[in-house]
């Protein structure tokens, strides 16, 4: 049986994209802290806010304004990189389903787990469904 | 995805099935006044393990995280998935739930942790079941910048 979690296309999209960009903000705060005495204080102290605030906004706990956006950037000294481009044609052979419908598709199938054998084994989960997998079995089935 | 592959799995039990698809249907808005609503929030979720991206950044700011018993949870803002890796980058979901309610009544967390370890049990998952704790053993990144 295939699950369909279809939040639809403006959802999808804000939730992409937040998402994204708070990624990037995560990333970049590791990578400063890997290449220089850098605390999460620091960029608190340096932003004139609580270091929980930073938590918030960065847990996602906290709505990401484009203040927000740009201050974090600042204070982890980074340049900001924003285009909007035009959608391309989404066919991605196999996985056309994307293309038919652009969901996030939920499969039904067994997995295929690797056995102590090293060699492909199927797991008794009978009763469970997948919510993703990505074996042909499954996308001939949703298709 | 847009143009993205899969590259880890998530298989969930038929409750849980349902619990998404109450998230669906409910649409509620955020508890705790996040930007995203929780079924965006499980979207994102969703998407960002399934392509393979960065779910663990640092020690504070991560959104797995193992628990007792090999019994792993996947955060969002607003909510948590238990479930178990029945392989690396294979996750078999089996509850979700508001934080704000785990959190609220402080016996549920225990209780859904032994509910997974006796449902993992039951579908004969014990002999498929990662048993390390560490994020790197359950979860492989095909993006990571140097």
């Amino acid at each position: 049986m295939s699950f369909l979690f279809d939040i639809g296309g403006r959802k999808r999209k804000a939730a992409s994209f937040i998402t994204k960009v708070r990624n990037e903000l995560l990333q970049a705060l590791v990578e400063e802290k890997a290449a220089r005495p850098f605390s999460q204080q620091q960029l608190a102290q340096k932003l004139g806010v609580n270091r929980s605030v930073i938590n918030r906004q960065l847990n996602g706990e906290a709505n990401l304004t484009l203040r927000t956006v740009a201050d974090l950037a600042w204070a982890l000294d980074r340049e900001i990189s924003f285009e909007l481009k035009k959608r391309p044609d989404q066919s991605v052979g196999n996985y056309c389903v994307y293309h038919e419908n652009d969901m996030l598709r939920i499969g039904s199938g067994q997995a295929p787990l690797v056995g102590s054998s090293g060699s492909p084994a199927y797991a008794t989960v009978s009763d469970a469904k997948h919510v993703r997998s990505p074996t042909a079995s499954t996308y001939e089935q949703v298709m | 995805m847009g143009d993205e592959l899969p590259y880890r799995s998530i298989h969930g039990t038929p409750s849980f099935l349902e619990w998404l698809r109450l998230r669906l249907e409910s649409d509620e808005r955020s508890t705790i006044g996040a930007d995203l609503t929780p079924s965006e929030q499980l979207h994102s979720l969703l998407e960002t393990f399934i392509v393979g991206r960065e779910l663990a950044f640092n020690r504070q700011f991560h959104f797995v995280r193992p628990g007792e018993r090999a019994v792993w949870e996947l955060k969002t803002a607003d909510l948590r998935v238990f479930g178990w890796f029945a392989q690396k980058d294979c996750f078999v979901a089996v509850f979700g739930d508001f934080k704000d309610r785990i959190v609220d009544y402080s016996g549920l967390i225990g209780g859904y942790r032994d509910e997974v370890v006796r449902i993992r049990r039951e579908l004969g998952g014990e002999a498929f079941c990662v048993w390390e704790t560490g994020v790197d053993d359950v979860l492989s990144v095909r993006y990571r910048r140097s």
